[in-house]
């Protein structure tokens, strides 16, 4: 792996506690997201991929460990996509986005961004309408435009298309593939469908029920990926064989 | 709708619209209702044949007599007057309290019992020791609508406040959103159903206090007004100013309240397309 760590955890230890019984669930887990890669961490459900995603957030605390979020303008500046929109219903598609912008940006320049993300999302003819007015994976869309705006150092993605029907999520993996070919936004995602996370990430870090890291590969195949494409199924076909390894291992334990 | 669909529908409503529009008007429930209440109440006035109760006719013309010489309208402003100033207070004084429950467990402790007393007081009480307490002026049904109005506006927004949507505001967290952009953007929209409900709620509340304060202690307002009337023994003379306050609700929550939730509500999806 070459180039510059954006983020940096080491042995993130999260332990739930409520006062009688106490719940690991990352029992020390250490990696690093190097700039302009696609990560995606894949577990089943339980193992604190959401609660990993929510302390490189700030939205919890950690037990131990540290999390390192470079730092640009005095500000970790984080885009959160959520597995469902998150919208304000009260507001336009376009005010949905301002409503976002940091402070140390002018209204004009962000004005200017606003136009670009909402035309690279493909939503530039709806940014009057409200969330109500259009679809799951518009308004899916348009989250990802509001976590693009800020220009974070890293866009942090929580099982973003798992609310969506599998024809809309598809189209969706493909857009947000081509986003990140054309932005070289530095992307975590998180999801419990290996195959999406086959599909879309340069890096799979595979976690088991414990939370513990069992897997971190490079997924070094070739663009789009398709099951038609034999390579594609074969490294499909290891990484599920790893998992039910796995969880057989654990299962023995 | 499809394309097709909604030409066909385009075709078929350019004949039927007006005779759409005849029906909605002639058939609306409301006018229904009032013509069978109307009805039933002549009909009623005319079996019992009693001096005291009166036709629809008689009151309607003493409601007239009322409009014609001025005499409503310098009523309703001073009843007006004490419920604005009242209300208003109420208003605040509850929305401080609810906004207290709603975010602070100490406070919600403190004020529960309080309001669930407030809310279950009759009008009358608060409209007799006002007066005894502040004699007749401004100050007794001021005093009286507020405290009575306060405890429904509390519970709405303490409710609202609850209602927040917190995903939504982790939203905003991880945004690092600012303080006050957070209020007026997601706060402040989020409570205006709450609001709107505590204002109609409290507002009605404020209205009979003001009328019952006003039957105790004061020289003008529609409660006044009816006292004067009680004293004449002129049922004629209590409904027609009975009639006319309600007239004065129903104009004040189509011509204020209904639009006003249409104006922040606008974003909503509408309820015709829903169903």
């Amino acid at each position: 792996m070459s180039g510059r760590p954006v983020v940096s955890i080491r042995d993130l230890v999260k332990v739930f506690s409520d006062g009688e019984r106490e719940l690991c669930v990352l029992p020390g887990i250490s990696f690093d997201v190097i700039e302009t890669s696609f990560v995606t961490i894949v577990g089943p459900s339980g193992s604190g991929k959401s609660t990993l995603l929510n302390i490189i957030a700030g939205l919890e605390r950690q037990t131990r460990g540290s999390v390192d979020v470079r730092v640009a303008a005095d500000v970790a500046r984080l885009g959160y996509v959520f597995q469902s929109a998150r919208l304000l219903p009260w507001l336009s598609v376009e005010d949905n986005l301002r409503f976002v912008r940091p402070a140390d940006v002018e209204p004009k320049a962000f004005d200017g961004r606003l136009n670009r993300y909402l035309e690279l999302v493909g939503l530039s003819k709806v940014r009057r309408k409200y969330p109500h007015q259009l679809s799951g994976g518009m308004q899916q869309r348009v989250g990802i435009a509001r976590a693009l705006s800020i220009e974070p150092v890293v866009l942090l993605m929580d099982e973003p298309f798992s609310h969506l029907d599998e024809i809309t999520a598809e189209q969706m993996r493909q857009e947000l593939l081509r986003i990140w070919r054309e932005t070289r936004q530095t992307i975590l995602f998180i999801t419990h469908d290996m195959q999406e996370a086959v599909t879309l990430g340069d890096r799979l870090i595979m976690l088991d029920f414990g939370g513990n890291i069992v897997e971190d590969l490079g997924v070094e195949l070739p663009r789009p990926r398709q099951f038609s494409d034999k390579a594609f199924v074969d490294f499909y076909a290891d990484v599920v064989s790893r998992f039910h390894t796995m969880r057989k291992a654990s299962e023995s334990e | 709708m499809s394309s097709a669909a909604a030409d066909v529908a385009t075709a078929t409503s350019a004949g039927t619209r007006l005779g759409r529009a005849i029906s909605r008007v002639v058939l609306n429930r409301r006018w229904v209702t009032f013509a069978v209440v109307v009805a039933g109440w002549h009909l009623l006035a005319l079996a019992v044949d009693i001096d005291l109760f009166p036709t629809p006719a008689r009151v309607f013309d003493k409601i007239l007599e009322a409009l014609a010489g001025g005499l409503f309208f310098d009523q309703l402003a001073d009843s007006m007057l004490r419920i604005v100033i009242g209300f208003g207070a109420g208003l605040v004084g509850g929305t401080v309290v609810g906004l207290l429950m709603g975010s602070r467990r100490f406070w919600n402790d403190f004020f529960q019992d309080l309001i669930v007393l407030g809310l279950s007081l009759p009008g009358l009480i608060y409209a007799l020791l006002t007066v005894m307490i502040f004699g007749i002026g401004l100050t007794a049904p001021v005093v009286a609508i507020a405290l009575a109005s306060l405890p429904f506006v509390a519970v709405n927004i303490k409710e609202g406040v609850l209602a927040l949507d917190k995903p939504m505001l982790e939203m905003c967290r991880v945004y690092r959103v600012g303080r006050g952009r957070l209020i007026r953007k997601v706060v402040a929209p989020s409570l205006l159903p709450f609001m709107m409900a505590a204002i109609r709620i409290g507002f009605t509340v404020a209205w009979k206090v003001a009328v019952l304060t006003e039957v105790f202690g004061a020289t003008s307002g529609i409660g006044y007004q009816m006292r004067y009337e009680f004293q004449l023994f002129s049922v004629r003379g209590i409904m027609a100013w009975a009639l006319l306050f309600g007239v004065v609700m129903l104009l004040i929550e189509y011509g204020l309240l209904i639009p006003l939730e249409r104006h922040f509500g606008r974003w909503r999806p509408k309820l015709e397309r829903v169903i």
